[in-house]
């Protein structure tokens, strides 16, 4: 069953059309990357379907219940957002926290889960991102990966339906992207639904069941992992896949 | 230094210490105090963008920034009896205080608060916090580290200035200092000694903020650097 059914999503920035009517949709376990051209409105996609941004249009069905993008009200968002969670691609740690704070905030303030309760499930977090030792760290303290290893703990810890991931490993350093891409790699082997907006190529091949691949503000093609990457139908993708085997052999 | 000299300045430093006492400290102390609330709801206020009260901000903000304390004082004092409000001159010297600094503040506190990178917030609403949760445990623990130094400088500021409220019947530590040299005409010691509790009590402030400084840094100091700015301290 769907957990999720996006359907004709529109937004726009200043008269500017960026997403013109997508539909997507997510099964409970699915891991889908999305891929495409910058601009191409991937991270705006990601960002409509936790209403970070405002939609012009379209609805969201979730979990059995509608959501009308354009007039989603407040108290709707945030019951929707308890069952969902956001990894940026620049980490946004709360800086004035430490690392276990940052995971157990959305426990112990949000959720009104007892302190001890939350710390136990923030350490068991942390422990699962390999980052339990800088419990106590501060984030400017850690390194880019490992900043974002605590942001994916934090992501975990009310336990959420799916998690959407906006380019995790852009901004790391490439010997720190290994990192975080095997802790999303060990989610998605465990079954947690994802949905990720990468250009790692290798974690859209490998770990994702789905691949979204996303041009102009439409999406062009999608399918299974296996058969998009072995016969990919449309001539923008190929273009695409070309340019990026192109890459890699530089 | 001849013995009048000595005794007129033991006289002159009980005098002013007596109203530094009950003057300057309180004046110094409500009028700050009041002047954060003032300047919390305001730079609060714009950070949130509630229309109407935004501008009436702003609006606060350009009078009493864009016109002198001293005429400020003297407007409240002296202007507003003709138009029926006849305030006491030590209340009178802690509303205009706490209105012009209110307007610096606020200033620095808004600034502060938009420094917090806007990023966090989003983090905060996608972990389930609504927006007094996320001001309250986030956005403004990290904007108070950020206008520290400056709020430390108004309040500094401010303490000095309270040497204005003499000009409105205050009896404050100038005052004092002004009555003595009235009376014996020895302006260069009795005010060279004013000057100098001023600046003592600068200096306990400037101690003050910096030990507050070390404490509130805790989350923004690398600890690889400590080194490093322990030996840049020497300039």
């Amino acid at each position: 069953m769907s957990l999720l059914e996006l359907k004709n999503l529109h937004k726009s920035f200043d008269n500017t059309e960026i997403l013109s009517g997508i539909d997507l949709s997510v099964n409970k376990g699915d891991v889908i990357a999305v891929l495409g051209p910058s601009g191409s409105g991937k991270t705006t996609l990601l960002r409509c379907l936790n209403f970070l941004e405002q939609s012009d249009e379209g609805t969201l069905e979730f979990e059995g219940k509608l959501y009308d993008l354009k007039k989603v009200k407040r108290k709707q968002i945030s019951e929707y957002r308890k069952d969902t969670a956001f990894v940026f691609q620049n980490y946004n740690l709360f800086a004035n926290k430490k690392a276990l704070d940052n995971v157990t905030l959305g426990l112990s303030v949000a959720r009104k889960i007892s302190k001890k309760e939350a710390e136990k499930i923030g350490m068991e977090m942390l422990s699962k991102v390999g980052m339990a030792e800088y419990a106590e760290y501060y984030p400017i303290k850690l390194s880019g990966g490992q900043q974002q290893r605590v942001a994916i703990a934090r992501a975990l810890a009310t336990n959420p339906s799916v998690i959407y991931f906006d380019e995790p490993t852009s901004a790391l350093d490439p010997e720190l992207i290994g990192e975080v891409l095997s802790v999303m790699k060990k989610l998605a082997e465990e079954g947690m639904t994802m949905v990720v907006v990468t250009h790692e190529i290798n974690f859209a091949q490998n770990v994702s069941t789905k691949v979204v691949f996303m041009d102009e503000g439409k999406i062009i093609e999608q399918g299974k992992s296996e058969e998009f990457f072995a016969n990919p139908k449309n001539e923008r993708t190929r273009e695409f896949l070309n340019r990026i085997n192109k890459q890699h052999e530089v | 230094m001849s013995e009048r000299i000595l005794g007129i300045l033991g006289e002159g430093f009980g005098k002013i210490m007596l109203a530094s006492i009950e003057v300057t400290i309180p004046l110094t102390v409500l009028g700050f105090t009041f002047a954060m609330i003032i300047a919390l709801v305001m730079a609060m206020v714009q950070y949130a963008k509630i229309p109407i009260l935004s501008q009436i901000s702003r609006i606060y903000i350009w009078l009493f920034r864009g016109t002198p304390l001293l005429v400020q004082l003297f407007l409240a004092y002296f202007g507003l009896p003709k138009i029926g409000i006849t305030l006491d001159a030590f209340p009178c010297a802690v509303l205009v205080f706490s209105l012009n600094e209110g307007a610096y503040c606020a200033e620095t506190m808004r600034a502060a608060l938009e420094a917090v990178p806007s990023g966090q917030v989003e983090a905060g609403y996608c972990s389930g916090l609504n927006y007094i949760q996320i001001m309250f445990h986030i956005v403004l623990p990290q904007a108070f580290r950020t206008a520290f130094p400056p709020l430390s400088n108004s309040v500094i500021a401010m303490l000095k200035d309270t040497s204005l409220a003499a000009e409105i019947t205050v009896a404050d530590m100038f005052m004092s200092a002004q009555k003595i040299v009235g009376r014996t005409y020895e302006p260069l010691w009795l005010y060279s000694e004013v000057a100098l509790v001023y600046l003592m009590f600068s200096t306990i402030l400037t101690i003050i903020q910096r030990i507050m400084e070390k404490r509130l840094n805790a989350y923004n100091t690398k600890s690889i650097d400590t080194n490093l700015t322990k030996r840049r301290r020497f300039f």
